[in-house]
């Protein structure tokens, strides 16, 4: 691995005066290790904003004074088939946004496509739900002059930067991808709809099988120069691991449990950090039937990026029988001066807890009605979690549904204003089990539920004491596409239904709004190009987890560039 | 991707769209459900259903499932017929949430009993006994 540390230490330099407000020094040239550790500003390198998670920027142009002056600057189509849920990066003149198992590179400035990069899927690609992940992405990584997607069928594809050209694609090892299930005997493979993370040093690769069949989630660490694997960390204990008990003997290879969303890292700690997927099958009846904890599934994992070790993992829902997965991005936040991880998530709380131990500090509710637990106690466990339902009987009302107080749609934390910004809803759902039904080798779920819809929120939550400092409310069910908050007092949003919006990061008040007329289902980010901050949003897909009637639109695929 | 290729291509998607469709020969599939009203072909239907179906079609059938914009199935009016057919072959939606082709998978006694579960969710308007709806 070439190390960008020193051969562009000019660079760099430059990059740290444009961050600390020197207006005219846009970062640009090869991304370094320096810039990686760097708050976004002018850059946005990471789909998380940064290291921790925060997709928070220090820009201030564009700011909560003169915000309603906002207006569109460009527009451009991928072209889309299905939801953009990437949330794009930005560097040295370019936005990069996949989609499709494409990659794009629009100038940041015009909107116009200067490459495109195009993957091929296999002819036997498909099994069970896998054209619903089909060409979705959530971000790429960029390290280097180079551009890291992860395509779905699992394959790191390292892209020119400048011109978009190809240099290697690489597969893993015993990560086999889903195949139509009438071409195959085994149809389990795994669906990376995740985006890959740039570290010093190491391509930080999530690897999830869960909902096509139940195939154990992995993190890779993998070389910069040719992908090739420096370690694998497990999210499910291997024998030998504390944990590995918590599953009935043999069903830890089709647990499930695996990272979908891209997580955060300490480079002090040295930890990557992040949430995992439900256990499999949703069904728990042939791992613990919901009274073994299943540890590594509903979690959040800590990996050190040294050498792959799991360094610990909490429980959030143990023995999962509700699909409560807990994949959202942990943000990694010092609070009175501890290193916290902080994760809201589908439960319905915020999660803290120590990031160098794991160990449980609290969990605060966000959600509006949450009965499927009456809390945590001090060890992190929950306190009087609801029955399960009997196979093949009722089904049993619970509150949040398995859509979750929060979903993928990210969140943001602004250390200016102390608060974490929730893209979140209020929403219940009967949920029942049945027989586990078996294709192709393919376990399937063995549950459903009928949703009950609540409205889609956007909350303001004090990460200090987890109460809410304010709400945003629609008239419809859903979720915000995600959230970005800047040091200019604002916070960016799109709602489900697709309108976008700057609103004050105080008081929520909005300042600027534009009904796009399409699904937003990603977050915005935020750069300087030509001395100009730029917004810029992805939107596309269906409004809604398959309900598009509350909305009445059509579908949509369009990225949008606002400036002032 | 050329021309030509995207000639081939086309061709191919037509040859698997036509071969799966072809496995459905209507005249052997009878115009009603002879499953309709079995209760315990009705239980193992909605077995069926909840596991391979209802991530689309949502529990209710209504569309609204966890996985995508999918037919709310409780106002499917095109008969009996035309449900086992799209069931083995498949529906092309033009994007990449497409109805898989269940037919390589799922015999015809088990989608007869998918069939006669959905039937009970019916709402008023919904058919499935004439035959297969021309298009």
């Amino acid at each position: 691995m070439k190390s960008y540390n020193t051969k562009f230490a000019v660079r760099g330099l430059v990059a740290a005066l444009a961050l600390a407000g020197y207006a005219g020094f846009a970062q640009s040239g090869p991304v370094t290790d320096q810039m990686l550790g760097t708050d976004a500003g002018d850059s946005w390198l990471h789909t998380n904003g940064n290291y921790g998670g925060h997709r928070y920027s220090t820009l201030t142009a564009i700011n909560a004074g003169n915000a309603k002056d906002m207006k569109v600057a460009w527009t451009f189509s991928p072209g889309g088939k299905t939801d953009a849920q990437a949330t794009p990066s930005f560097h040295d003149g370019l936005v990069f946004f996949p989609q499709d198992n494409k990659v794009f590179a629009i100038d940041g400035a015009s909107g116009k496509l200067v490459w495109r990069y195009e993957h091929k899927l296999p002819d036997d690609w498909g099994g069970y739900n896998v054209p619903f992940f089909t060409g979705k992405h959530r971000g790429v990584a960029i390290y280097g002059e180079n551009v890291y997607f992860l395509s779905n069928d699992a394959k790191l594809h390292a892209i020119d930067m400048k011109t978009g050209k190809g240099k290697w694609v690489k597969s893993y090892e015993g990560l086999p991808y889903p195949k139509d299930f009438a071409k195959s005997k085994d149809s389990n493979g795994y669906v990376t709809t995740v985006g890959p993370m740039a570290i010093a040093g190491t391509i930080i690769l999530p690897m999830n099988a869960t909902d096509t069949g139940g195939l154990q989630g992995y993190v890779l660490g993998v070389d910069p120069a040719n992908g090739n694997e420096k370690w694998r960390a497990n999210m499910i204990p291997a024998k030998g691991e504390k944990g590995y008990d918590s599953w009935p003997e043999g069903s830890q290879a089709y647990g499930g449990a695996g990272p979908w969303i891209t997580g955060s890292y300490d480079p002090d700690l040295k930890m990557y950090y992040t949430g995992t997927a439900n256990a499999y099958e949703w069904n728990p009846k042939n791992r613990g039937g919901g009274k073994l904890d299943n540890e590594g599934a509903a979690s959040v994992v800590a990996v050190n990026t040294d050498n792959g070790k799991v360094e610990w993992r909490y429980v959030g829902v143990p023995g999962d029988p509700f699909d409560y997965d807990i994949p959202q991005t942990p943000l990694v936040i010092s609070i009175d001066g501890k290193k916290t991880v902080v994760q809201p998530n589908k439960t319905g709380y915020i999660h803290y807890l120590d990031a160098k131990t794991g160990a449980f500090i609290k969990a605060t509710p966000f959600a509006e009605k949450i009965t499927w637990v009456k809390g945590y106690d001090k060890e992190g466990r929950p306190i009087d979690m609801v029955g399960l339902p009997k196979e093949g009987g009722d089904p049993i009302e619970i509150w949040p549904s398995l859509l979750g107080g929060v979903n993928m749609y990210p969140n943001a934390y602004n250390p200016k204003t102390g608060s974490l910004y929730l893209a979140a809803t209020n929403g219940g759902m009967k949920y029942g089990f049945e027989d586990i039904k078996v294709i192709s080798n393919v376990r399937h779920f063995g549950a459903y539920q009928e949703f009950m819809w609540g409205n889609e929120q956007q909350l303001a939550v004090n990460v200090k004491d987890g109460k809410r400092v304010w709400k945003n409310e629609e008239d419809k069910p859903g979720y915000a596409g995600g959230m970005l908050t800047t040091a200019g007092n604002l916070v960016f949003y799109a709602t489900q239904g697709g309108e976008f919006r700057a609103v004050n990061a105080t008081t929520g008040e909005v300042l600027y709004s534009l009904n796009t007329g399409t699904a937003a289902k990603a977050g915005p980010i935020t750069y300087t190009q030509n001395g100009k901050q730029y917004v810029v949003q992805a939107l596309g897909g269906l409004p809604g987890f398959g309900r598009d009637e509350a909305w009445k639109s059509e579908f949509g695929s369009i990225v949008i560039g606002f400036t002032r | 991707m050329k021309q030509s290729a995207r000639h081939l291509a086309s061709a191919a998607i037509l040859i698997a769209v036509t071969s799966a469709m072809s496995a459905v020969r209507a005249d052997e599939v009878p115009p009603t459900n002879p499953m309709s009203g079995d209760e315990k072909a009705i239980k193992e239907g909605r077995s069926w259903y909840r596991n391979a179906c209802s991530p689309c079609h949502g529990g209710r059938a209504d569309g609204a499932g966890e996985r995508g914009n999918a037919a709310d199935l409780r106002k499917w009016n095109k008969g009996f017929r035309k449900f086992v057919a799209t069931v083995k072959g498949g529906k092309d939606t033009g994007r990449a949430m497409t109805m898989p082709a269940w037919g390589a998978v799922l015999d015809e006694k088990t989608i007869f009993q998918i069939g006669a579960y959905v039937e009970t969710l019916g709402m008023e308007g919904s058919n499935w006994k004439e035959g297969v709806e021309q298009q």
